[in-house]
């Protein structure tokens, strides 16, 4: 086990670095020059070239590449153009943020598709696992941008019960801490909808399949044989090996939460990571924009990595090499 | 069983049929100009003469819808079909290169899977001015090739130990005759299968970067900008956002239908193996469930 942690945790490095020589290259290899963003043509020479310098973009592209990385190996991420401060602060809010709206709609994912798969496997084929399994065709093809609008024109424009946008209540803060607690809960609301409904269907398609496949094996049959209930075999020995690749699959889906806020932080205004790497992009804030699109593939790759560790913790065969 | 997976495929096919005859008859579902402004008809509700309303600009939301229906059909077909004849291609010369040569392709293969497809979209589309159809073709189809190409091998491996296949080599067929004449066959139904599957997402990335305004460029209609601009109007005009995000929804259940239809018409024993809409953590937006089972 300990060399096929060592194996993965070293391929899931390598990974990590081309992730960031591919950023780098990318946003070096975009049309025009960048010099470009921060000084203009007409300035005079030696104040442009103490610019460039400043920013160390003077320096020949490998050298600005070694010194990128060598940064990032000690946790300097650049200097925002924009924002005027070191990318790693402006990233840590935002990551925060992110957080704030990702875990709840995490938490709310996995109850809502652990509940609405159970409910289709309980009785295959039936009228409750059609609508089941068409609930979850129709949440995993709906657009989350606008599933977003459309959960603002219902809740908000027309019901008004949950503000539109936004983190927090700007113009009359509530002053006690229940109050800003209560705030906080009635701005989340929506986005974390949002972003729950749509992976909540993938959800529960995962927790169908996984049921209906342990409560056909041998030990169902024989837990059937030894007289259990057909509700007890679903639910102490079906729900229970269903739930194992479940934890793999909750690996997988964190970095999805936290991409797929790009566009329900930017339907909802919330100020979190995704939106920043909406701004940072358009704004052409290059260290901002590179230091995002690493965060997000860090997280994707070390979402893999929990995924095969936490699969081969559950299953010896998965690891070193044992092929079916 | 049979009637279900039946009523699947045409179901399916029925919604994209619907999609497909808006784009091309789109000067017919409306003869208003898609691009022209009326400022005196703006943010008119949907009525006789606007049967979806006006958006902010006075301009017809069934003529832009229509129209709009053009630009994701065609980036999410063709930029999914180029996807598959990268993955097809990748997974082939996989299978028929050697032992090492291929595991090393599929290394990189899993590498592009492992890479935040979303982040680097942003940064392409933005950075690199993919605002035309083209180049969004180019895009989706750079970007979503991987599991094609995955699943192609895992075939194109089995079958090249089919006897038939052995007996070529035998007779001195090369790696390329090997692969076009004798795998390609067995491993195209899975190669289109999986496509299918794909169209959807490559409509909700298309649309999405569309939202983001990162798409096709103005004034051309496309219907994740059209709920962009009808999310600024959502109190005044629910038409605007609605209808799009309407037919949108609608586009990609019937392809997801008609994926999953195909997948039990054609490969009966593919279903556990082939992720279908949904089974996977996420539509579209990057993550792909790395399975250690899967990568031989």
């Amino acid at each position: 086990m300990l060399a096929y942690v060592a194996r993965r945790a070293g391929v899931s490095a390598l990974m990590l670095l081309g992730v960031a020589t591919l950023t780098f290259l990318l946003v070096h290899a975009a049309p025009g020059d960048p010099a470009d963003l921060y000084t203009a043509r007409e300035m005079d020479p030696a104040a442009r070239a103490a610019v460039l310098a400043s920013f160390g973009l003077d320096r020949p592209l490998p050298e600005q590449y070694l010194r990128w990385l060598a940064g990032l190996a000690r946790g300097d991420l650049g200097w925002s153009f924009t924002h005027r401060r070191p990318v790693i602060e402006v990233l840590g809010e935002r990551l925060a943020a992110t957080m704030l709206l990702a875990l709840p709609a995490f938490a709310i994912t996995m109850a809502l598709g652990a509940a609405l798969g159970l409910v289709s496997a309980w009785r295959p084929g039936s009228a409750v696992d059609a609508a089941a399994s068409a609930a979850s065709l129709l949440l995993s093809s709906v657009p989350l941008f606008w599933l977003g609008s459309m959960l603002i024109l219902a809740f908000s424009v027309r019901l008004g019960w949950f503000p539109s946008s936004g983190m927090r209540e700007l113009i009359a803060p509530p002053g006690t801490l229940l109050g800003t607690i209560g705030d906080r809960l009635s701005h989340l609301a929506l986005p974390a909808a949002c972003l729950a409904l749509g992976s909540a269907a993938a959800t529960a398609r995962f927790v169908r399949a996984g049921l209906l496949e342990s409560l056909a094996s041998p030990y169902a049959a024989a837990a059937r044989a030894r007289g259990a209930g057909e509700r007890q075999v679903l639910l102490r020995h079906g729900l229970r090996n269903a739930l194992l690749p479940l934890v793999t699959l909750a690996g997988l889906s964190v970095p999805f939460l936290l991409g797929g806020s790009v566009l329900v932080e930017t339907v909802f205004s919330w100020p979190g990571m995704g939106g920043l790497s909406v701004e940072a992009i358009f704004a052409r804030d290059y260290p901002v924009a590179m230091a995002v699109q690493l965060m997000l593939g860090a997280l994707v790759v070390a979402g893999n990595l929990a995924a095969d560790l936490g699969s081969a913790l559950a299953d010896p065969r998965l690891r070193d090499g044992w092929r079916p | 069983m049979a009637a279900v997976r039946i009523d699947r495929l045409t179901s399916g096919a029925a919604l994209v049929g619907m999609a497909v005859g808006l784009a091309v008859l789109a000067d017919f579902v409306s003869p208003q100009d898609p691009i022209r402004q009326e400022l005196s008809f703006a943010l008119d509700p949907p009525g006789a003469y606007h049967p979806l309303g006006t958006d902010r600009l006075g301009r017809d939301v069934l003529a832009r819808l229509a129209h709009g229906a053009r630009v994701t059909l065609v980036v999410a077909g063709l930029g999914t079909a180029l996807a598959a004849l990268l993955g097809a291609a990748v997974g082939l010369a996989a299978a028929v290169s050697g032992t090492r040569t291929g595991g090393v392709l599929m290394r990189g293969v899993d590498a592009a899977l492992a890479f935040p497809t979303l982040a680097l979209l942003l940064v392409l589309a933005s950075l690199h001015r993919c605002d035309s159809v083209a180049s969004l073709v180019l895009l989706i189809g750079a970007t979503t090739w991987m599991p094609i190409a995955r699943l192609v091998r895992a075939e194109a491996v089995s079958a090249a130990r089919r006897r038939y296949v052995e007996a070529a080599v035998g007779l001195g067929a090369g790696p390329l005759r090997r692969a076009v004449r004798h795998l390609l066959p067995n491993v195209a139904s899975t190669a289109i299968v999986a496509a299918t599957l794909q169209v959807g997402d490559a409509m909700l990335i298309e649309s999405g970067l569309s939202y983001l305004g990162l798409g096709v460029a103005a004034p051309t209609p496309t219907w994740g900008d059209m709920v962009r601009a009808g999310t600024q109007d959502l109190g005044a005009a629910w038409w605007i956002a609605l209808f799009p995000g309407l037919a949108l929804a609608g586009a990609v259940v019937g392809v997801n239908l008609m994926g999953d239809g195909l997948r039990d018409a054609l490969q009966p024993g593919l279903s556990a193996v082939l992720p279908g809409p949904g089974r996977r953590p996420a539509p579209g937006w990057g993550v792909q469930a790395a399975d250690p089972r899967s990568t031989p």
